[in-house]
């Protein structure tokens, strides 16, 4: 079947099997941000935005996003940068398997959080699992994103 | 110029946080076929028949290949300086397959789904043998899981598979029997850590193809190029010269990298047909397919006398190295060496077997041996100290060793006293600024909070290596580029703890030029120099000292250039940040850059281990438990290191923090437990649960005051000392909040309320 | 492995009930969430919903009707539904996972499949709740949930709506997790409505249901006075009467009967809290 996309602001189309999952027609079509971490929706790796909401890839069946937006971190190169030296600079990006999609989970909750407390960044962010850095670098690069303390 | 000892940022980082295509999955070409592994549904059996006609007829199908496919080699996958010390007992595809999850075929398609359907058509006859699942009663089971004869090792480390023991370790260091002697008081008590996984959140994967000159091309996120370089030649039946191994980015390994799980079956392949390759595990896979940490069975005696000086300690140990030997001796023997040789005692004794069962294999993960025995040894500390009515902390410090003293290594091996002296110990510091930081004197041991919550604190030190003495290996290449850059060639393999950005840091520092003058490009066996890899807390301190003598040289080597160019001697020669000058005359980096273009200069230079330089910490924690559903939280994990002067101070507090809280999951959280069947049942993130960020976020990491001598810029290392003190601390705080004592690992809710039950 | 041969997005409740009643293994997708649990599962045609505008909550002036579509993040953030209900569906919804899988999983998925390891189930249980089929047409939670399991041939109906009634509730929900984003190893809600407790447990492992004999100790009484503790200890006592708790990896059954009675304190303490 074909699906009809916004995919970073570029309209495609695609051919996709019903059972195709999100997250491998994204890396099929040049979306190499979008991790496979679990394959079991719960490491948050595969993040990306459908309508501006982040959900996971590796679950989401790619016949669903028909007509709709997607949004990977490929799309968003410039909050990227912007987010990505405050990690960097805080040492938080480690191996970096799983900040792609953290950053995109943070650049939609800077979206749609007003003035967050630490407590709502954090749990907002919960569903990306690292097991590197501890969260600690990475919260402190996050907060100063978010214009938090 | 102070390019060490900052926190400069990671040179991959920016890439690396916005995704760039950088890893192994990433970068395999489009065309690769698919590989998928058929596994064995069994714990133990002997295939008897595969038939693999109908899945080879599935169009898109390349080759499916079995045992009867493969080079008839045995050999180990773990990835250890040659000649390995594990057995040699692990064959590609075997007739035999050896736990719910070895490998009995592999399937080449042109998609993955092909692959898959024409896996589900191998039609394979079992004879099922009766498995090994119990660790403690392996030695005296009737079944053998290694009965074939070809199995070996290169030399003795206890292989005795007809007991079913994989390796085994024995010493005694001391008089420990006249320890026990002396001593009032005599504890004997018995510890428990289960398997737990590295998962490190890029899972295995490989890429295969031959080159323009048909050679073989491995891509691999390994830890190992070298190794897999090896082993890969080895299994295909192949002269080394015709392998090439790769290293991208790699997304993070704690060990489970340093075994090589999916490297063979592309190699295979792509022999066998011509076409590139690839092979990417799933979660499921990287619990079933690859390796984790030992399991293992302490009985630890300790004695002491009644002023609480610690006089002798007795250790039996068993681990389950599961069906393959990989790291079973030398998990073991680091266990034996190093976790009580930090104590001024008569003296001890070691005895450590490593079995194997039908379960998943264990290998190498950060702490490798240490974290178990050191919660082991930590543990009947603690209960020691409680045993004499002690302070823990005070305990420690009437027992500990200090600068100047002798590590007493658990190893028959006679070393020279340069070896063993500790030019850097700052155990004590670390305890006194652990004690005042957690305010353990207003806390201990626990303090109540109301009727049903009550808070304890709780401690324990560690201690690790810096690289495996006189084994680990590390090189470094340095070249001397037109303008005046240099390229910085190394084979530590970065798996996001920064190891390029550091060794870069060391470079820049002793060629005297700023951080983004030195390109590091790591690792490629057809370019870089040798080096064993980044395992064993090695690529600060042995490659780290590799860069610096390299580093040197280069200078020298230049000065005699310019002493040439300018005919002067060069002792008359002085190099001063990027500039040579004699007299009056100077001559910058970028114009002898260009000069040397007719002339190219590059150097190497390498470093074997030499010294036992430990890092030390100590780990104190503080934790709340619910009474009514024991539930436990951790409120605060300090940890103090002695890892010498950290290099990159953001990366080595990072290091810390991960760690930390990887040990803190080793103690609550992770568990791969097995069902009644024997089969595994947390081979997922559904059930295995890492740590998330609500769990814990550990802030107060400091690094004690502390230069080595003999490390690179004063550092020792810091990758794996940072997950061993939070299992005995945690154990300890909960028995000071509650006196109860669960003894063995993770410490769940439901464990810490039947023993509250019991007790009540 | 799941395999969808075709994929259907129907523009009616009506043809999408007939497209997934054509053939045996047509089947009703919710948000899909259940596909990574799932092990091997053939779909002839998939029968998406998620252009039938089953995302909606909307108010009228009995009810909150909740779409089945309805994302368990949109329940998590939904303002006048969790003011409604003092943030039972926040605090039920709130641990699952990550944001990412709350905007995949829907209310509808959740609820249709009855799953043992459900927050939300419970938290429904102890509301005034019904559900809206296409084809049976109005069920009580707690009789759909009794309902013996729909047979692979029986027909399939399709769950259009959560309603909930809007009522002067008092409510808690409670649940214990080992790490912060694990399953429940037990959870428990209770609800006071004028002087009338409702106690559900789940997780225990199985789906939650009521804990009737202690619901019949708290609500028996002709009169409520002040020495409740009494009352608290014999319903805490009863809490795990009528229930059967099983072991898993996350607790022993004994160790679940035990917090049964700690959860249900803690809500009882919870809705009888001035504040």
């Amino acid at each position: 079947m074909k699906i009809r996309v916004t995919l970073n602001r570029e309209i495609k189309e695609i051919e996709i099997s019903p059972d195709d999952y999100l997250s491998e027609v994204l890396r099929a079509n040049g979306c190499k941000s979008v991790k496979r971490g679990c394959d079991k929706s719960t490491c948050g790796a595969c993040t990306v935005l459908v309508d501006d909401k982040p959900v996971l890839s590796c679950t989401y069946l790619a016949a669903r996003v028909d007509g709709k937006t997607i949004t990977t971190l490929e799309g968003e190169q410039e909050e990227a940068v912007k987010l990505g030296q405050l990690i960097v600079a805080e040492g938080g990006d480690q191996c970096g398997y799983c900040t792609p999609s953290l950053a995109l989970t943070t650049i939609a909750m800077k979206r749609e959080l007003i003035s967050p407390t630490e407590a709502e960044i954090v749990h907002y962010i919960t569903g990306n699992l690292c097991r590197c850095s501890g969260y600690v670098a990475q919260l402190k690069g996050i907060k100063k994103y978010m214009g938090v303390e | 110029m102070k390019i060490v000892n900052s926190a400069a940022p990671k040179k991959d980082g920016m890439k690396l946080v916005t995704g760039a295509p950088v890893y192994t999955d990433d970068l395999a070409p489009k065309e690769a076929l698919v590989i998928k592994l058929l596994r064995s549904e069994h714990h133990f059996a002997r295939i008897k028949n595969i038939d693999t006609s109908r899945a080879e007829k599935v169009p898109g199908v390349a080759c499916v290949l079995t045992h009867k496919d493969v080079p008839n080699k045995r050999f180990t996958r773990a990835g250890q300086t040659y000649p390995e010390p594990s057995p040699q007992d692990w064959k590609m595809l075997d007739e035999i397959v050896r736990y719910k999850g070895d490998e009995v075929a592999i399937i080449a398609a042109t998609t993955e789904a092909i692959a898959l359907k024409a896996m589900k058509l191998i039609k394979v006859d079992y004879e099922v043998l009766e498995p090994v699942l119990d660790y403690k009663t392996a030695m005296a089971h009737a079944s053998i899981v290694h009965p074939e004869p070809d199995a070996f090792t290169h030399f003795e480390f206890g292989f005795k598979p007809e007991k079913n023991i994989a390796s085994a370790y024995y010493v005694e260091v001391g008089d420990y029997e006249k320890g026990f002697e002396e001593s009032d008081v005599i504890l004997t008590r018995n510890y428990e850590t289960q398997a737990t996984h590295p998962a490190m959140m890029e899972p295995v994967a490989t890429y295969t193809y031959l080159d323009h000159t048909g050679r073989l091309v491995v891509v691999s996120s390994t830890q190992i190029p070298f190794h897999v370089r090896r082993m890969v030649a080895s299994a295909m039946d192949l002269p080394m010269s015709q392998v090439r191994v790769i290293k991208p980015r790699i997304g993070g390994g704690f060990g489970c990298k340093q075994t090589s799980a999916s490297e063979f079956f592309p190699a295979m392949v792509t022999l066998k047909t011509g076409k590139p390759a690839k092979i990417f595990y799933t979660r499921k896979e990287i619990f079933l397919g690859t390796t984790r940490r030992h399991p293992f069975y302490f009985e630890v005696k300790i004695g002491a006398t009644k002023a609480g000086i610690v006089k002798a300690f007795d250790v039996k140990a068993i681990s389950d190295t599961g069906a393959y030997g990989e790291h079973a001796g030398t998990v073991m023997s680091a266990c034996a060496e190093k976790i009580m040789a930090y104590y001024k005692t008569e003296g001890y004794r070691f005895d450590g077997k490593a079995v194997y069962t039908n379960h998943v294999s264990s290998g190498a993960y950060r702490g490798y041996g240490k974290t178990q025995g050191g919660f082991a040894i930590e543990s009947i500390m603690n209960e020691l100290a409680h045993e004499l009515g002690m302070d823990p902390t005070e305990l420690r410090e009437k027992n500990i060793i200090h600068p100047g003293d002798h590590l007493r290594l658990g190893t028959s091996h006679v070393y020279d006293e340069e070896v063993t002296r500790q030019d850097t110990c700052e155990l004590e510091y670390c305890l006194k600024r652990g004690r005042e930081m957690i305010d353990w004197y207003s806390k201990y041991p626990s303090v109540k909070v109301s009727d049903t919550k009550v808070r304890g604190v709780g401690m324990a030190l560690a201690i690790q290596g810096s690289g495996v003495l006189n084994i680990d290996s590390g090189s470094a290449t340095i070249k001397l580029n037109s303008d005046g850059f240099f390229t910085l060639l190394i084979s530590a393999t970065d798996m996001g703890t920064g190891c390029d950005t550091i060794l870069a840091q060391m470079a820049a520092e002793s060629l005297q030029v700023p951080l983004d003058q030195v390109n590091v490009y790591s690792a490629d066996t057809d370019v870089t120099p040798y080096d064993d890899g980044s395992y064993a807390s090695s690529s600060t301190y042995v490659t780290g000292t590799a860069v610096r003598k390299a580093s040197e040289k280069m200078i020298e080597t230049l000065k005699s250039e310019v002493a040439l160019i300018l005919s002067v001697p060069i002792e008359k020669v002085v190099y001063h940040e990027g500039v040579f000058s004699v007299d009056d005359s100077t001559l910058t980096l970028e114009a002898l850059g260009y000069k040397l273009n007719r002339k190219q200069i590059v150097v190497t230079d390498s470093h074997v281990c030499d010294k036992e330089a430990p890092p030390y910490k100590a780990g104190f924690v503080e934790v709340e438990i619910d009474l009514e559903t024991g539930k436990i939280d951790v409120l605060d994990f300090v940890g103090v290191i002695d890892c010498g002067t950290p290099i990159n101070t953001n990366l080595a507090t990072v290091q810390a923090q991960g760690g930390m809280l990887q040990g803190i999951g080793m103690a609550l959280y992770e568990e791969s437990e097995y069902a009644n069947s024997g089969d595994e049942k947390n081979a997922s993130f559904l059930t295995y649960k890492l740590p998330s960020r609500k769990d814990a976020l550990i802030t107060r990491v400091e690094f004690a005051p502390s230069y080595e001598p003999t490390g690179p810029y004063g550092a020792k290392s810091i990758g794996e000392i940072v997950i061993n003190t939070a299992s005995p601390a945690i154990m300890d705080a909960i028995f000071n909040a509650t006196g109860i004592r669960v003894r063995n690992l993770p410490i769940t809710p439901s464990k810490f309320y039947e023993l509250l039950k019991q007790t009540e | 492995m799941i395999k969808i041969k075709n994929w259907v997005s129907p523009k009616t409740i009506d043809e999408a009930y007939q497209i997934a009643n054509e053939k045996i293994n047509n089947r009703v997708l919710g948000g899909g969430a259940f596909l990574r649990l799932a092990h091997d599962l053939t779909i002839d045609t998939a029968v998406d919903l998620s252009l039938l505008g089953l995302d909606q909550i909307s108010e009228t002036e009995r009810y909150f009707e909740i779409g089945a579509m309805t994302t368990l993040r949109q329940l998590e953030t939904s303002q006048p539904l969790n003011n409604a209900f003092e943030n039972i569906f926040k605090k039920s919804l709130e641990n699952i996972v990550g944001v990412q899988l709350r905007h995949i999983a829907t209310i509808g998925g959740t609820v249709f499949a009855r799953y043992g390891f459900s927050d939300l189930i419970t938290a429904l249980m102890v509301l005034e709740t019904s559900l809206v089929f296409h084809e049976r047409g109005e069920v009580s939670l707690v009789e759909y949930l009794e309902m013996p399991r729909a047979h692979k041939r029986d027909k399939k109906d399709i769950l259009i709506q959560i309603r909930v009634m809007k009522q002067p509730i008092k409510c808690s929900f409670q649940m214990l997790r080992n790490s912060s984003s694990d399953f429940a190893i037990l959870n428990a809600a209770v609800s006071k409505v004028d002087r009338h407790y409702k106690i559900a447990i789940g997780s225990r492992p199985g789906v939650a249901c009521y804990a009737l004999e202690a619901m019949t100790v708290i609500n028996d009484t002709a009169s409520i006075n002040q020495d409740d503790l009494e009352r608290l200890k014999l319903m805490r006592s009863a809490v795990s009467g009528n229930l059967v708790f099983g072991t898993n990896r996350f607790g022993s059954q004994s160790y679940r009967k035990a917090m049964s009675e700690v959860l249900v304190k803690r809500a009882f303490m919870e809705v009888n809290h001035e504040n």
